[in-house]
């Protein structure tokens, strides 16, 4: 057993995902990431640029972030049936609690019991925020749960 | 489901890690189906009927 496969164990990650596939996954979120950063930036200090121009500065993070997607999608594909199943749990709990949370946002808004920082539920970022949370708590019980 | 999947293991003296190698999957599923917390599917009970040379029902049983 060599350590790449060490280190897989300990991540509960299939000996079938790699260091390698994990890192690229990571590094087209670290570039996603800052394409959106820098493109925010831009678009806030050139409010000259074309309508056209701008909406082409805007997408400009989807391409980089289908790369994201398409690694997660080789790495996903790489896991065994047990880390597949940890995965799908995860994001269930990551998708119906970002949606549960919004909802209890919106319908405290619209009771008059709103969060003054929440108007109109979770922004695009606390989405963000929301499903990484709860998905890191879902690996975390699905793992658990198998141990 | 009930298996015998640790006493097969054992007997050929393969650690948890040495079987998930064997069948292409983690160590962490290896130990989950050894203490009755994941059933395998149907073609990872036959990989591991195939390596034990043993049908699936000789290895996997059900509670009832």
């Amino acid at each position: 057993m060599n350590k790449e496969n060490d280190i897989n164990s300990i991540l509960c990650v299939s000996p079938r995902v790699s260091m390698k596939q994990m890192m690229k996954s990571l590094v087209w979120l670290a570039v996603t990431s800052a394409l959106y950063v820098a493109t925010v930036y831009a678009l806030k200090h050139n409010p000259q640029w074309s309508p056209g121009w701008r909406v082409a500065v805007t997408l400009a993070p989807l391409l980089t972030g289908v790369f994201y997607l398409l690694s997660l999608l080789q790495s996903f594909r790489a896991m065994d049936e047990l880390q597949r199943r940890i995965q799908l749990e995860a994001w269930i709990i990551a998708l119906t609690g970002t949606v549960v949370v919004n909802t209890i946002l919106n319908v405290l808004n619209a009771n008059g019991v709103g969060f003054a920082d929440y108007p109109h539920g979770l922004e695009i970022g606390g989405v963000y925020l929301s499903m990484f949370l709860l998905w890191s708590v879902g690996v975390t019980v699905s793992t658990l749960r198998y141990k | 489901m009930k298996n015998i999947v640790r006493e097969l293991r054992t007997a050929r003296d393969w650690s948890q890690r040495d079987l998930g190698e064997k069948l292409d999957v983690s160590r962490q599923t290896i130990n989950a189906i050894e203490t009755g917390k994941y059933d395998p599917s149907l073609p990872l009970a036959f990989k591991f009927a195939r390596l034990f040379k043993k049908s699936i029902e000789e290895i996997f049983t059900t509670d009832a």
